[in-house]
């Protein structure tokens, strides 16, 4: 880059002085405060502003106030024309706080170029100066802008030339840090981290595979044992399948018993029913012997002479009867007939009927007797008097009342007082107002005196007297209790008669029953004077039973003595021919045999028919007969002993439970697996997916890996191109500023240097030169290094009397070196004139510019 | 006689939550056994005389004892077919088998290990079977199987791979053609397919991944006397459909995902294995991962796979920063067009980090 122009508009002592520049060298001549530092610092200004950098603010530096313009009129501004790569550019820029403007434009076209540039958000302009210089004016400041006092290049120079200077041997490029970008790789991988950090993704991607394979271990054990318990739910199924086989034989054999056993009730209720069937047949044809009589057989039996037992049994009856008469005589009874006897209940009856007949008139005469007391005590009162004497007393009470004459007569008054106050004169019409009104008052007090006390004569009083009493209520209430008294009286009286009449009837009729009980025990004792209540005595009720007893025996037995009598005749025997021939029969044994016969029959009949319905047991013969029909066993197979089949059944039966039991825990044991159960499969999946995501992670670690091995890799090839490059560009003016000496200058790695001596080929630490060479080499390498970091078209180098205090000879080595760089621009700011004087004796192309002092 | 021929319903099978959500990994599970419940009302409707399965019915490793007895009752609602299945690898009748975890109701019936044969003289027919009881059949057994006609109609079905060198049960579709069958029906493969003229491959029921794009359902078969027709019946509840969508190097996360709802179309219930193309900045090419939940977040379930090319090419680069740590380290990598994954991120990572520090303009 070369400067071309420079006008400041207003900026420290400048107001807008112009001044043009070429390429090679140009000497600024000027004397003290004639500006010299203050263009230096414009040209900086108009490069990059003063505007601290690495801030996030915008700041300014000091020198933005530094340079303000002494002219307040003028603009805090200024122009800058500079050439690069061809192309012009103009630059105009505003220094004004707050009002700060950059414009750039095509010199030649006048094209507003300024978008072209960065973009600076933090002062929120366009900055041409790191574009056209190449480089950040950190850099610029400190290696080809070179101040008054700082002259020295030293391993004490600025710390950021210092990291651009590694930077560029590192990089090859001072704006890459390989610093920087490892630590952006290590961050990086930080963000993936590693399979031991667990709290990085990669690491906890690996623990929860961890995790996983516990679970899945766990998960197979569980498979294991799930599947240890299918097989076992399996036998146990096969084993109850076993089981319920044997449980089905051993109820079918008990099935078979029980048919069996239905078989055989059969056959034996077929059995019963046919002894039935006979026995029932044999009971109808005997069944006519069981309608004889005994009266009948007897008939027979003694028409047959009775075995000869007719007589005795006669005798026999006879004495029976005889000792029996004999026991009734001895009750005493007079009468034989047992009909008599029969009617003791009855009079006894009666009499205690008599009895209460009897009670009946005691009652009535005690009736009798009281209500003939009270009727002495009482007697009837007059009460046809009273009431007469009563009426009269009313009627003597209404005739003594004036009232309706005393009205007439005040009637009478006022109408005559009217008539008369028509006629009379005036003076009189008041005082016979007055007569009227008095007579009208005395009338209506008597009036009311009248009404208020009725007016009692002497008869009234006397009346009253008499029954002494004081008021007509009294008396009227005396006249209710005469008549109630007289009505009572009368009551007592029909109630004496009653009973006088219940008293008469009652002994009337108990007279009658006595007489009748009386009768009948004359009758029944024999004896006149029979008590008839010996009909309630325990003691001939007793005697009455006996001889009922006694004489229903002497009846019986003459019936049966007749009987004999009757049978023993011809009559009988015809009877018992016919009896013999309707029975079928040809003796009274037969008969009784045959009777015996069909009792017994009855009697067997009644126990197979009993034992039929108990071998039924419910059941309908029918029914047992389809379940024998059931029946497969033979008749002639031994059945097994139920009790056994029974007992091995129950056993079986059990067993069976038991297993069913078993298989329901096992179920209900698998079903909870099943629920907590994760099919391994499941886990492996996850595992799977995590593995994968290990991978990426593992891949991305490698990579990064890769990438810092690579980037240290290809630094360190840099910094082995790079150095012998910086050295090689040192290396190029060395002769002649060591007078050619040293031909060659060593950049190391480390920024050290060394120079090699042309004749020995020895290295040189720079450190051991005199401070002047020292300072005269730093120089050109801070120079040389600042051309490798701006690489092609390399901004100005501006020196501000910097030759100050270095001695003529290296002054001159230097101009002459200086002069030699035809294809930059260098600026040499001074105010000594022994730089111009040297450099017309030189063979060199160079400028003179005097600034106004 | 009429019959269903399906196939790989993995019943059981989990979908990752990470990719599919919580929710919808969940439902997806459910959803086959939707399906399965929905076959069974057809072949009540249609009046089907059996289905047959033809493998990896069951997701053994996954299966839980409660899906196992939900498919039993679905099974047993069929009203007169019978099911026929025969085990595939992921079903296999080893000693852990999950058929044996419950009792299977009277409709179902599973052909026993090896080769195997069901007759049903009602129908004519001869099913021959062949149930998986390993994980891996690496020979080719049905290759020397000898089948003679027995009876007007015969099937074979198993569950394998058509290849000469499988561990899936390889065969050689020639040899079974020659065979007297007159239908082959097969199961492993997702997709439906026709492998000979009687042999065919019914795909799975459900697409199961994002790969199985295109439809899923079963094959309907009727056989009257000589004539056989079979027709593929579209059935899945699902669907993956496959997105493409072009990017340019200045989308971000966000522009991509409103460019991927764009292109969706509006179908419930389905997935959508997308593909970015285009160009990506080279240093910062769009997050795939970051994609995805996104639109998960949104209710969509994606798999992103990007195929965008980088914007700049690494060789301009590594020769404008010639001489620079940069360029020196793109170097250090050699030939570019066959890095490895770990190289190609490397190399991302190195000059994304070197680009950051410098705070320049990002590639």
């Amino acid at each position: 880059m070369v400067i071309l122009e420079l006008q400041p508009l207003g900026f420290g002592k400048f107001s807008g002085e112009k001044f043009s520049f070429s390429r090679g060298l140009h000497v600024i001549y000027g004397e003290n405060e004639s500006g010299k530092t203050t263009l230096q610092w414009f040209i900086v200004g108009m490069l990059y502003g003063f505007f601290q950098p690495g801030t996030k603010r915008k700041t300014y530096e000091p020198e933005h106030g530094k340079y303000q313009p002494w002219n307040t009129a003028a603009p805090y501004a200024g122009v800058m024309v500079c050439e690069k790569d061809g192309s012009k550019y103009r630059i105009e820029r505003v220094f004004q706080k707050d009002m700060d403007l950059v414009t750039v434009y095509n010199h030649q076209t006048g094209e507003d170029i300024t978008a072209a540039f960065p973009y600076n958000p933090v002062t929120r302009l366009y900055e041409p100066g790191e574009t056209l210089t190449g480089m950040s004016k950190t850099i610029f400041c400190n290696t080809l802008c070179i101040s008054q006092g700082q002259c020295p290049f030293h391993p004490g120079l600025g710390k950021a030339v210092q990291e651009h200077m590694t930077a560029m041997v590192q990089t090859g490029d001072g704006q890459y840090s390989l610093g920087q970008a490892l630590n952006l790789l290590e961050k990086q991988q930080e963000e993936v981290g590693t399979p031991k950090k667990s709290k990085s993704p990669y690491g906890a991607a690996v623990q929860k595979i961890q995790l996983l394979e516990e679970q899945l271990y766990r998960a197979q054990e569980k498979e294991e044992e799930y599947f240890a318990l299918l097989r076992q739910q399996q036998e146990k199924k096969a084993e109850l399948k076993e089981q319920e086989k044997e449980v089905e034989m051993l109820q079918k054999k008990q099935s078979q018993q029980k048919q069996q056993r239905e078989k055989q009730r059969y056959l034996k209720v077929c059995q019963l029913r046919e002894q039935c069937q006979k026995l029932q047949k044999e009971q109808e044809s005997l069944a006519p012997i069981s309608q004889i009589t005994p009266k009948e057989l007897e008939e027979i039996y003694w028409a047959q002479g009775g075995n000869g037992q007719n007589t005795a049994l006669l005798q026999q009856y006879s004495r029976q009867q005889e000792q029996l008469w004999e026991n009734y005589s001895q009750l005493g009874f007079a009468c034989t007939q047992r009909e008599l006897l029969e009617q003791f209940d009855a009079y006894a009856a009666k009499y205690r009927q008599a009895a209460e007949k009897q009670g009946v008139v005691n009652r009535s005469k005690e009736m009798e007797a009281n209500l003939t007391e009270v009727l002495a005590k009482t007697h009837v009162l007059n009460s046809q008097g009273l009431e007469e004497d009563i009426s009269q007393y009313k009627y003597l009470s209404s005739k003594g009342k004036p009232v309706v004459p005393v009205l007439l007569f005040l009637l009478a008054v006022v109408l005559g007082t009217a008539g008369a106050m028509r006629l009379l004169p005036q003076e009189i019409k008041w005082g016979l107002w007055g007569l009227a009104a008095a007579v009208a008052a005395a009338a209506a007090l008597a009036i009311k005196g009248i009404a208020a006390k009725p007016k009692t004569t002497q008869r009234q009083a006397d009346i009253l007297g008499q029954y002494s009493v004081e008021s007509l209520a009294q008396l009227e209430e005396l006249l209710s209790k005469v008549e109630l008294n007289n009505y009572k009286y009368q009551q007592f009286q029909e109630q004496l008669s009653q009973a006088k009449e219940q008293i008469r009837q009652g002994k009337e009729e108990v007279y009658q029953l006595l007489r009748q009980v009386w009768v009948y025990v004359r009758e029944l004792t024999g004896e006149e004077d029979a008590d008839p209540g010996a009909v309630v005595s325990k003691e001939m009720a007793g005697r009455v039973a006996q001889g009922k007893e006694l004489l229903g025996k002497i009846q019986l037995l003459e019936e049966q003595k007749h009987q004999l009598e009757q049978a023993a005749g011809q009559p009988g025997q015809e009877r018992a021919r016919a009896l013999l021939n309707q029975y079928q029969a040809v003796s009274v044994e037969e008969i009784k045999e045959k009777q015996q016969r069909f009792q017994q029959i009855a009697l067997e009949l009644q126990l197979n028919q009993k034992l039929l319905a108990e071998m039924l047991e419910g059941t309908t013969i029918e029914e047992l007969q389809t379940m024998a029909a059931a029946c497969q066993a033979s008749s002639e197979e031994t059945p097994e002993n139920e009790k056994y089949l029974a007992n091995q059944l129950e056993e079986a039966a059990e067993k069976k439970q038991e297993l069913l039991q078993q298989l329901a825990q096992k179920e209900g044991h698998r079903k909870a697996m099943e629920k907590e159960f994760c099919p391994p499969g499941e886990i492996l999946e996850q595992i799977r997916e995590f593995q994968l995501e290990c991978q990426r992670f593992q891949q991305e670690t490698e990579a990064i890996t890769l990438a810092k091995q690579r980037l240290q890799q290809a630094s360190l090839k840099i910094q082995q191109d790079f150095a012998p490059a910086l050295s090689r560009k040192v290396s190029l003016g060395l002769p002649g500023l060591t007078a050619g000496k040293y031909d060659k200058m060593l950049v190391t790695p480390e920024l050290g240097l060394r120079l090699v001596d042309q004749k020995s080929g020895r290295l040189v630490e720079v450190s051991q030169l005199s401070q002047g060479a020292q300072d005269l080499l730093y120089f050109m390498a801070r120079i040389h290094l600042g051309k490798i970091l701006a690489k092609e078209g390399a901004p100005p180098l501006l020196l501000d009397d910097v030759f100050a205090q270095i001695d003529q000879t290296r002054m001159e080595r230097l101009l002459r070196h200086l002069g030699g760089e035809e294809q930059g621009q260098t600026l040499l700011f001074t105010c000594h004139q022994r730089e111009a004087l040297f450099l017309k004796g030189l063979d060199v192309h160079w400028k003179f510019t005097r600034l106004p002092a | 006689m009429r019959f269903i021929h399906l196939s790989d319903l993995h019943i059981g099978k989990s979908f990752s939550p990470k990719q599919y959500g919580k929710q919808q990994a969940a439902a997806r599970k459910r959803q086959i056994l939707n399906t399965v419940e929905r076959v069974v009302e057809f072949a009540n409707e249609n009046k089907i005389d059996f289905i047959l399965c033809a493998g990896d019915l069951l997701h053994s490793e996954e299966v839980r004892a409660e899906e196992l007895h939900s498919l039993n009752y679905v099974i047993s609602q069929l009203s007169s077919a019978k099911w026929i299945s025969v085990a595939g690898n992921h079903d296999s009748l080893g000693e852990k088998s999950a058929y044996k975890k419950i009792e299977w109701c009277s409709q179902f019936y599973m052909a026993p290990a090896g080769l195997g044969q069901l007759h049903l003289p009602q129908l004519q027919t001869m099913v021959y079977t062949f149930s998986w009881d390993t994980k891996e059949i690496p020979l080719p057994i049905l290759n020397q199987i000898a089948i003679t006609r027995k009876e007007q109609r015969q099937i074979l079905i198993f569950h394998g791979e058509a290849a000469a060198k499988s561990v899936y049960l390889p065969f050689s579709p020639a040899y079974l053609e020659q065979l007297p069958l007159d239908y082959i029906a097969l199961g492993h493969i997702h997709q439906p397919r026709q492998v000979g003229p009687s042999i065919f491959y019914s795909g799975s029921l459900e697409p199961l991944d994002f790969s199985e794009t295109g439809d899923h359902g079963f094959l309907l078969c009727s056989m009257e006397k000589e004539k056989r027709q079979v027709t593929f019946i579209p059935f899945a509840d699902t669907k993956y459909i496959p997105v493409t969508v072009s990017l340019t190097p200045k989308d971000t996360v966000y522009t991509t995902v409103q460019k991927v709802k764009e292109q969706i179309p509006k179908a419930p219930s389905c997935f959508f294995p997308v593909t970015l193309i285009g160009e990506s900045s080279l240093l910062f090419p769009v997050n795939e991962e970051q994609v995805r939940q996104d639109l998960l977040e949104q209710g969509i379930v994606a798999k992103i796979e990007n195929q965008t090319v980088p914007q700049y090419q690494w060789d301009a680069l590594k020769k404008e920063n010639e001489g620079n740590i940069l360029g020196e380290f793109i170097a250090s990598f050699g030939p570019l067009e066959h890095l490895s994954p770990v190289e190609e991120k490397a190399l991302r990572y190195g000059v994304k980090a070197l680009l950051e520090q410098r705070g320049g303009q990002p590639w």
